[in-house]
């Protein structure tokens, strides 16, 4: 072995960690014994790897990170449920759901007020994307396959948000699209759309309002009644429009 | 989330360390954060999916990874390096020790290419292994070995860069 092919070897080499163990870092240390001016360099190499370890984990954290962790990721933290010791008891809650479901619903239900509710509801517990993309087209798709709109609009300044996947929900027997968007540092906003005809008294004109935790914009276009919901303050969502 | 991987004792034992390594790939601290939230909220809805406790830190840094280079849309190509290419960036000397500090690191990691800032932040950071690094990126070892020689060689060529042509 020779200086340069030593030296090549030696330079992706951590000195006091498993490194030091390979068979060719151990041959390019011989090599660096018998040449002086490779040991040298060898020698300042190691002083400025430590120093680049150290550097690298020095680099200041945020203090509320840790907080903001905790707190987005409990939002929609498993249930025990999901556990094997409760199967038998989620399937039989289940059960339940979809007899208590299945029943005619009392008039007044298809309220848009109704859906608004539950749709919040229903991310605050848990949801589930069936599909998980930054690309909208096969959002679009996959949404249109399982009969969900998909030919909705969005608004300029919402459409330059990143997309992070879609689900399926069904409301009075009617499948609603939910759109998933990363909205940065207020995390997820969820666009829900549903045909329009079947939700009484959508909002003619855009509707903000506070649902227990979340801040919603509601509106109607082209047949479709619109929920925009998210974290955050009304002037952000409305930054959006 | 499995009951033997309490979600907050998790979060204390390895977001500092995600959160510099998100640093080092985005180089803003409101991405690496977003990065590292992202990836956490995964771990608790996706968590179930980990079955050995001592696999949740590759887990982590692998999902993370994978979610900065989505966030990029576009697909990242890893191409073939050989070894030898890292003999014409070389430098001589190492830049001395007391020159190096985590803004002079920053700001040479920002000009790195994003190819290599990865395998080189995973590297010194948390003193993984090869086989580890090339297990969080999903390339082959031989490639791990040769991008992390030519990063170093290129955080070393800048360092030594006179100031007066730093950025």
């Amino acid at each position: 072995m020779n200086s340069f092919d030593a030296k090549r070897i030696l330079i992706a080499c951590r000195p006091g960690t498993e490194d030091m163990r390979d068979s060719a870092v151990l041959a390019a240390l011989e090599q660096a014994r018998r040449d002086p001016e490779l040991q040298q360099w060898w020698e300042q190499h190691q002083a400025f790897q430590q120093t680049m370890r150290e550097n690298f984990r020095a680099a200041p954290v945020p203090r509320a990170l840790r907080d903001r962790i905790l707190a987005r990721a409990k939002i929609v933290e498993v249930p025990w449920w999901r556990g094997p010791v409760a199967w038998s008891a989620a399937a039989a809650i289940a059960i339940l759901i979809t007899f208590f479901a299945a029943r005619p619903q009392r008039p007044g239900e298809n309220s848009f007020q109704t859906f608004r509710s539950r749709m919040v509801g229903n991310v605050l517990r848990q949801y589930v994307m069936s599909i998980e993309t930054n690309d909208m087209a096969p959002i679009r798709q996959h949404l249109a396959t399982n009969n969900a709109p998909a030919d909705y609009v969005l608004p300029q300044n919402l459409a330059r948000l990143p997309v992070m996947g879609a689900g399926v929900m069904s409301w009075q027997d009617r499948r609603v699209s939910m759109v998933c968007l990363d909205s940065g540092a207020q995390g997820t906003l969820f666009l829900f759309v549903v045909d329009g005809s079947w939700v009484k008294s959508s909002p003619r004109q855009r509707e903000y309002a506070a649902v227990n935790s979340l801040i919603t914009a509601s509106w109607t276009e082209g047949g479709k009644a619109y929920l925009l919901a998210g974290t955050g303050e009304r002037a952000w969502l409305q930054s959006f429009f | 989330m499995r009951g033997d991987m309490d979600l907050e004792r998790l979060v204390d034992q390895h977001y500092a360390a995600l959160y510099r390594f998100a640093l080092s790939l985005a180089g803003h601290e409101s991405e690496a954060c977003d990065l590292v939230q992202e990836t956490y909220y995964l771990l608790s809805t996706k968590g179930h999916q980990v079955n050995d406790p001592s696999k949740v830190k590759s887990w982590l840094f692998t999902t993370l990874y994978r979610l900065f280079t989505n966030s990029r849309r576009r697909l990242v190509r890893f191409p073939q390096h050989e070894l030898s290419e890292v003999e014409q960036e070389l430098p001589g000397v190492p830049p001395p020790a007391t020159r190096v500090d985590w803004e002079t690191l920053s700001h040479c990691l920002a000009r790195l290419d994003e190819t290599f800032r990865a395998p080189v932040a995973l590297f010194y950071l948390e003193d993984c292994s090869y086989a580890d690094i090339a297990e969080i990126l999903r390339v082959p070892l031989g490639t791990v070995k040769s991008r992390i020689a030519r990063g170093v060689a290129s955080l070393q060529s800048m360092m030594v860069e006179p100031q007066h042509t730093r950025h």
